[in-house]
């Protein structure tokens, strides 16, 4: 073992130099001045190429390496990157790695830590029986719960209550297949709070209810098609385990503790909300400006959730089996994506003048998008996958972040339809696609994790996709494209 | 083990007319003893193309029953003598000595675990395990949920075959048969 260690290191200790040196070179030829995204080459995206696909390869190849030291791994990349980087480009480097830092990176933890604090205060008990009706009535609530506190905060809160309630049923991977589709995946559509990728868009003037009204059609419609097929094949297992005449009643006693903490939660909102709407100016941290009101939100963000941990009893957390591993693991691995992910949106921002010109001319449609940034948030992380596509629309547009908010206002004259179009693919892809593998979303594996150590026989990593999300969502999927896009 | 007072008979027909006339046949003689269907595609062991005629409904679907011997014997007679009503026909006939199947599970549930060990500790009587060891891994570090490194911090997983008396391997494998974590290997008659 420590052989393929070592084997290892020096293989991403060459690529580190390898890097290091081609920076070097291409930097003294660059002609530094219009901007980075203008003259960084493609491959400088070779590291953000590297942490995702690490990420996503890391725990299916090499799962007790990955355990071990996947912080590592991240910080590997983004050293990988970020030296040369600053060596080349130095102040202009450092700023960028400031702003997404600052800008991107930390609220987007401090979300994540608040919605995961406060959601895992929130304990579902009860003596539920797993029919089809409840069970689909969970999947249901957990839908409706995802986009208020995010696909993973829901995720926690709702699969053990689905698990207990379905105990004595024999066949039960199809309930937590499916509860990875709609509750960790597809429930987190409708507001920013519901799934990273749209609350990166939130960061970057996507305004807080566009996505909840422009992405209401797709996500009704895929949900209900999701409910009804698994409602239908429940229906079919359930009949098989349970002979006529050995039904019982159906006893349903749902209890929620710990109930105080949507309190927190609506101080959650409240608080993005404002940052949404009230302009405060700014003060800038070397040489980032930081707008007041966004710092304020991440305050007031972090004053909920240490509410939630004052005033929730460790008996709820335990409940939950409340750890704090998930967050640790996502404040990891992001620090090195947001590090890495610099030299693509700085490329993509840069649209025909950048390296990836070619690449804005294939994608031309919404349905391209939403099949793009589908297709790619299938297999590696949404949320940087919905960024490179968000700065991918920007740069084919020739438009600013600032112009953002106008675009978007459809009854505004500078409304830009072809912008909300885009930007309405960009959003579902992400976030109903994450679906398609357990790779996909970050609740996937920790939903299949939760139900393995229940005793639920989950498919493999193929399996998963051979037996359910290709032959239940692609089609839908296919719908989708063909209605809204 | 070995038990002789048993046959496979493979019956060519309709399925469900076939389990419906075994099943009433036994029931209107008052019979106590037990007939163990199996649909298998390779009933008889027949060749390939007869499979694929099968399939598109040009040839009869196959069933294996495992009745004892003087079952057998008075369920000829009954679907010879009705051979017109019944459409239905015996393709082969044979001793069976031995029955057995091959089990194997995994899981990262303890108490999963546990059941599942308990289970085959305490087997029915009659019937044989072989070549079953349990493998357990503990991995304490593994503990608690996560999100993009999810690892297990206990584990077992084992094979093995079990074989005896006919009725009792399949009635074995009938209860087995509802076990999610538990895949189960086609019956075998020898």
């Amino acid at each position: 073992m420590r052989r393929i260690y070592l084997n290892l290191f020096s293989l991403l200790a060459g690529a580190f130099l390898l890097f290091f040196f081609a920076v070097e070179v291409y930097a003294s030829e660059a002609h530094v001045g219009s901007g980075i995204g203008a003259v960084l080459p493609m491959w400088a995206c070779l590291p953000f190429v590297g942490i995702l696909l690490s990420i996503a390869l890391g725990p299916l190849l090499v799962p007790h390496f990955w355990h071990k030291h996947y912080g590592k791994v991240s910080a590997f990349w983004a050293i990988v990157f970020a030296l040369p980087f600053l060596l080349a480009f130095r102040g202009e480097a450092l700023y960028h790695i400031l702003h997404i830092y600052l800008i991107d990176y930390i609220p987007f933890i401090i979300l994540l830590w608040a919605l995961f604090t406060i959601a895992g205060g929130i304990a579902v008990g009860g003596t539920l029986r797993g029919t089809p009706a409840v069970n689909t009535a969970m999947l249901l609530v957990g839908t409706i719960l995802a986009s208020w506190v995010g696909t993973t905060g829901a995720a926690m809160v709702m699969i053990r209550p689905v698990l207990r309630a379905n105990r004595d049923r024999e066949h039960k991977a199809h309930i937590a297949c499916f509860f990875i589709f709609l509750v960790a995946n597809i429930g987190g559509a409708l507001t920013p709070l519901g799934d990273p990728p749209l609350f990166l868009g939130f960061l970057h003037n996507v305004p807080f209810f566009w996505v909840t009204k422009a992405i209401l059609p797709h996500m009704l419609f895929t949900a209900c098609i999701v409910l009804s097929i698994f409602f239908v094949l429940d229906s079919i297992y359930y009949r098989k385990e349970h002979p006529l005449g050995e039904k019982g009643e159906n006893r349903v006693s749902l209890e929620i503790r710990g109930a105080h903490n949507f309190l927190f939660l609506a101080g959650v909102v409240s608080m993005v909300l404002m940052s949404g709407y009230w302009k405060a100016g700014y003060f800038p941290v070397w040489g980032v400006e930081v707008e007041i009101q966004n710092f304020l939100r991440d305050a007031g963000i972090i004053a909920m959730g240490l509410l939630s941990l004052r005033f929730t009893s460790e008996k709820l957390r335990r409940a939950n089996e409340f750890g704090w591993a998930p967050i640790v693991e996502v404040a990891k691995l992001f620090a090195g994506i947001f590090m890495t992910i610099i030299p693509a949106i700085a490329i993509l921002k840069a649209g025909s003048e950048g390296a990836m010109a070619p690449l804005l001319v294939l994608v031309n449609e919404p349905a391209h998008y939403f099949w793009a940034a589908g297709g790619l948030s299938s297999f590696l992380d949404n949320a940087p996958t919905y960024l490179t596509f968000f700065n991918m629309a920007l740069g084919k547009l020739g438009m600013t972040e600032a112009m953002v908010p106008a675009a978007l206002d459809a009854a505004a004259t500078t409304a830009h339809p072809v912008f909300a179009g885009y930007l309405k693919a960009i959003s579902a892809g992400a976030v109903f696609m994450g679906a398609n593998t357990y790779i996909g979303n970050a609740p996937n594996f920790m939903v299949k994790s939760i139900a393995e150590e229940a005793g639920v026989a989950m498919p493999s990593f193929f399996g998963y996709m051979l037996k359910y999300s290709i032959p239940v969502l692609i089609p839908v999927f296919v719908l989708v494209t063909l209605i809204f896009f | 083990m070995t038990n002789s007072s048993y046959v496979e008979v493979v019956l060519e027909g309709s399925v469900e007319l076939i389990k419906g006339f075994v099943v009433g046949f036994l029931e209107g003689r008052g019979i106590q003893g037990k007939a163990v269907f199996e649909e298998d595609d390779s009933a008889g062991e027949e060749g390939s193309l007869a499979q694929l005629l099968r399939l598109v409904s040009l040839k009869e679907d196959r069933i294996r029953v495992v009745v004892r011997k003087e079952i057998h014997d008075l369920l000829e007679d009954a679907l010879q003598r009705r051979k017109r009503d019944v459409p239905a026909r015996i393709v082969s006939v044979r001793d069976v000595r031995e029955v057995s199947f091959d089990f194997r599970y995994h899981t990262y549930s303890r108490q999963a675990g546990e059941e599942l060990k308990e289970f085959f500790r305490h087997l029915p009587e009659g019937l044989q395990l072989e070549g079953y060891q349990p493998r357990e891994v503990l991995n304490p570090d593994a503990k608690g949920v996560e999100a993009y490194a999810p690892e297990h911090d206990y584990e077992v997983e084992a094979e093995g075959k079990i074989r005896g008396e006919p009725v009792k391997v399949v009635e074995l494998y009938d209860r087995l048969k509802h076990v999610e974590l538990i895949e189960l290997g086609e019956i075998r008659t020898a």
